[in-house]
């Protein structure tokens, strides 16, 4: 059976009547079960104006990544009164995002049309009841959904009754609009909820003077233009995206004619185009804005084609090269097929082939790496070397929900794995590797400081994730707010360096059985390999011996990425005492002994 | 068959899900389930995204059919070649 990004590759998708019906295939398809979906997210959108066409664009545009979206439409202009009855249709259609899509003209009415008829103090109160009445909903709506939401901001009109005098005013009416925005998003940054639709910059990129096109505006108040609706739905898609899990990790990289122009094999490292010249420059912002990429954690490697000693000699040592060896977690640069070649490296740096997004110039590597690999996307990069810089910025597969400590500090942490990997080949045996890196975990109950992190774990990690049951930050706040619940992190240093918070377990002190029972236990492929989920695994069997406990059951549920470990309970000592609907069932008596791996050292914060 | 002619009955039914055998130029918000108003305002922004043209309100209220469409198209220089009738 087709998968919902089979449809988005095969479309061409030009004009909005092209989104609009794909967006009505795509439904019609999922009616009659003709269509295997692997996720289907729920979306609710609030709106003061006309927006037909919004839910079959956003369908389509959430085809790409796998995702189908089940989207409620509230009724036109009544988007308060949904929002303040509990049990309303809104509510009913049980969303995982809600978008409140509230203009300006909808929110300020006649202030939008004259706002010199009112004095400066009324101006100012204005500011604050709106962003009162919008928050107001907003938290309405936070309560009655664990929902993520997603406020759009005020689109800043480029026009004033003042004209050039508006900038004179000691508080113009632009700056009241600009004040609700700033505060808007002052007060929405610490709740993990909320999200701030920066919709005045969406204006500002599509063109102030484009969105409106006045006579559907009078006929049908539609206030944006059909045409710009597959923008709006590509940048509510990365909400989306993110909200799925289905956020790519790692750029794999071409270099000759990639990350600068030229051959270096045939040209040398003098050759090659790379700097502040006309030609150098695109590849110069190309490298910066990949850098930027990898300063905020995408991972990043090559896959190329060439003698290692040409690449390396302009990756080492060439002047203008910003990505030095350090930003690359591993390198392929060989003669090998690129399809081996990226086999190979996500091998190496353990993460599935459905995180990479690849970038080669050449079009018969791309078709290779689709043909053979169609979990990896891979990007159609323009033959215009200026034009690497716009294909960049368009793509939306890096956003997360939250940036941790953890993401900022990937890079890095990538690199002192393969300084691990250099130590391995000096050790003697596995135990003798373990015992030179000298390993140490953390052991730390959750703390409101690291719930971000802890969710977030949870829904990306796939490998070594024996339940890979996803929560969000509410659900683990609730889980730690729960007296019948425990939730353990652990975090890994060694000599090389930090890997912050890399483990989790989410137990179940059962009632009244004596027992608690693992619902989640979790390791970030990044750590792997150096035994620290049995240092998790021991610290739970004596947390559960010194409460006087007998049993400790945990569970494995198969996916198709955690296979590898489907025999740790075994391994541990645990016994199979139950397979229901699937999900293996393992316990541990708590008379038995237990170990602690014995060259591991570990702390309880 | 016009080139402008094809590009008109790929939009049309794009927009009002209808299979693109069954538009001709009797087509209309009568006869089509799916051309309400609001597909009636996708239609003419659609014109005029893909023709490069702008109606004004008064042309697009004296739309009736789709054989108005290609009046008022013909009107702002969108040439359908001799033949004046969708095939």
């Amino acid at each position: 059976m087709k998968r919902l990004s089979d449809f988005f590759k095969e479309t061409t998708l030009h004009t909005f009547s092209d989104y609009l019906s794909l967006g009505r295939r795509i439904e019609q398809k999922i009616i009659v079960s003709e269509l295997s979906v692997e996720s289907t997210l729920n979306v609710a959108l609030l709106t003061s104006s006309t927006v037909n066409g919004v839910k079959e664009v956003l369908v389509t545009q959430c085809s790409f990544f796998d995702v189908y979206v089940n989207v409620y439409v509230g009724e036109y202009g009544q988007y308060a009164q949904e929002i303040l009855n509990p049990d309303s249709d809104l509510y009913a259609s049980k969303p995982d995002l809600i978008i409140f899509n509230i203009d300006t003209k909808a929110i300020a009415s006649d202030y939008f049309f004259i706002p010199y008829e009112q004095s400066e103090e009324s101006r100012r109160s204005w500011v604050n009841e709106t962003v009162v009445f919008l928050l107001g909903l907003v938290s309405q709506a936070c309560k009655n959904t664990s929902a993520k939401v997603l406020l759009h901001n005020l689109e800043i009109p480029f026009y004033s009754p003042l004209g050039i005098m508006e900038n004179k005013e000691s508080y113009g009416y632009i700056e009241s609009l600009e004040d609700v925005n700033r505060s808007l998003r002052e007060k929405c940054k610490e709740n993990s909820q909320v999200f701030i639709y920066d919709y005045n910059a969406f204006c500002s990129q599509l063109g102030k003077e484009n969105l409106l096109d006045s006579k559907m505006y009078y006929m049908g108040d539609v206030k944006l233009k059909p045409q710009c609706i597959p923008a709006l739905c590509a940048d509510y898609a990365k909400y989306i995206q993110a909200i799925a899990s289905r956020t790519k990790k790692c750029i794999v990289l071409d270099l000759d004619n990639t990350l600068w122009g030229g051959v270096v094999g045939e040209s040398g490292i003098e050759g090659v185009q790379l700097g502040p010249t006309p030609e150098g420059r695109s590849f110069l912002e190309f490298q910066k804005y990949l850098y930027s990429l990898y300063a905020r954690g995408v991972i990043l490697a090559i896959n190329s084609k060439n003698n290692v000693s040409d690449a390396m000699e302009v990756i080492q040592n060439h002047p203008h090269m910003i990505l030095k060896e350090k930003c690359f977690a591993a390198m392929r640069i060989n003669w090998d097929d690129k399809v081996a070649n990226m086999k190979s490296l996500a091998k190496e740096i353990n993460i599935d082939l459905d995180s990479f997004v690849f970038f080669d110039d050449d079009q018969v590597n791309r078709e290779m790496v689709r043909n053979f690999l169609p979990d990896v996307t891979v990007i159609d990069l323009p033959k215009d070397p200026s034009l690497y810089v716009d294909t960049l910025k368009r793509l939306a597969f890096f956003d997360t929900l939250s940036l941790t400590k953890e993401d900022k500090n990937k890079g890095e942490m990538y690199q002192e794995n393969k300084s691990r990997r250099e130590l391995v080949q000096t050790a003697t045996d596995l135990t003798d590797y373990l015992r030179m890196l000298n390993i140490t975990v953390y052991l730390e109950e959750v703390n409101k400081n690291i719930i971000p992190r802890i969710a977030q774990l949870t829904q990306k990690t796939n490998q070594f994730n024996l339940t890979t049951r996803r929560y969000s930050e509410e659900a683990i706040s609730k889980f730690s707010d729960d007296e019948n619940f425990r939730i353990i992190s652990m975090s890994l240093k060694d000599k090389f360096g930090d890997n912050g918070l890399t483990g989790l377990a989410i137990i179940e002190k059962v009632k009244n059985a004596n027992n608690w029972r693992i619902d989640t236990f979790l390791l970030s492929c990044r750590v792997l390999g150096r035994r620290a989920e049995d240092v998790l695994l021991a610290y739970i069997l004596s947390e559960a011996k010194k409460a006087d406990i007998k049993y400790v059951t945990g569970e494995y549920i198969p996916s198709p990425k955690n296979m590898p470990t489907k025999e740790f309970y075994n391994k541990n000592g645990f016994i199979n005492i139950n397979d229901i609907n699937g999900i293996e069932v393992w316990q541990y008596n708590l008379e038995n002994e237990y170990f602690f791996p014995e060259f591991i050292n570990y702390k309880v914060l | 068959m016009s080139v402008n002619d094809d590009k008109l009955k790929v939009l049309l039914s794009k927009v009002l899900a209808v299979d693109i055998k069954s538009i001709s130029d009797d087509t209309s918000p009568e006869n089509t389930e799916s051309w309400d108003s609001f597909n009636g305002l996708v239609i003419v922004s659609e014109l005029e995204a893909v023709f490069d043209v702008h109606f004004s309100m008064e042309e697009v209220y004296a739309v009736t059919c789709v054989r108005d469409i290609r009046k008022a198209l013909k009107h702002h220089d969108v040439d359908f070649g001799q033949d004046n009738t969708l095939k």
